[in-house]
């Protein structure tokens, strides 16, 4: 009997960027959408 | 986690062909809630919190393999309250919960935003086959 094919995790995948920032324009935070 | 929601399939089918039923995807919502499949059509819980409304993104086309096979959606929204920003959808509607929404996502970290913070987030829809 064949070996059934290994299943595949789904992958996570990274859609976008975001970052935060003060009112002085200064970056506080970054992160990612997934 | 990231996802293409049904009714985005929908839309896109109907807006590539030319067959009526399609709108265009150009609105973004920030929510603090999570956990939205492909059958949700909204944010878990959509902000209505001072200067994080739903609203109109600057929609591009980008390339990330082939020329041009990238949707992007940028805004930069002003927080006027304190608000953990946790999700992210693009839309073709103007209103809060309404209209079809074409993909979901989660921050990870999670946004922390007071008053008078920007947020800013592009986000992207690659096309590929397969």
């Amino acid at each position: 009997m064949a070996d059934q094919p290994e299943k595949k995790e789904p992958k996570e995948q990274i859609v976008g960027t975001f970052i935060v920032r003060d009112k002085d324009g200064n970056i506080k935070q970054t992160g990612v959408l997934k | 986690m990231a996802i293409t929601c049904n009714e985005g399939y929908h839309q896109i089918a109907h807006l590539v062909t030319g067959v009526a039923g399609g709108t265009t995807f150009t609105y973004v919502a920030i929510g603090t809630g999570t956990g939205q499949t492909a059958a949700s059509t909204t944010l878990a819980t959509e902000s209505a919190a001072s200067g994080l409304a739903r609203a109109a993104a600057t929609c591009t086309v980008e390339t990330t393999t082939v020329t041009s096979d990238t949707m992007q959606w940028y805004k930069v929204w002003t927080s006027g309250a304190t608000a953990t920003i946790t999700e992210w959808g693009a839309f073709n509607n103007a209103v809060k919960d309404a209209g079809g929404m074409l993909m979901y996502a989660e921050l990870s970290p999670s946004a922390a935003l007071v008053s008078g913070d920007t947020l800013t987030i592009t986000g992207k829809c690659q096309l590929k086959a397969g």
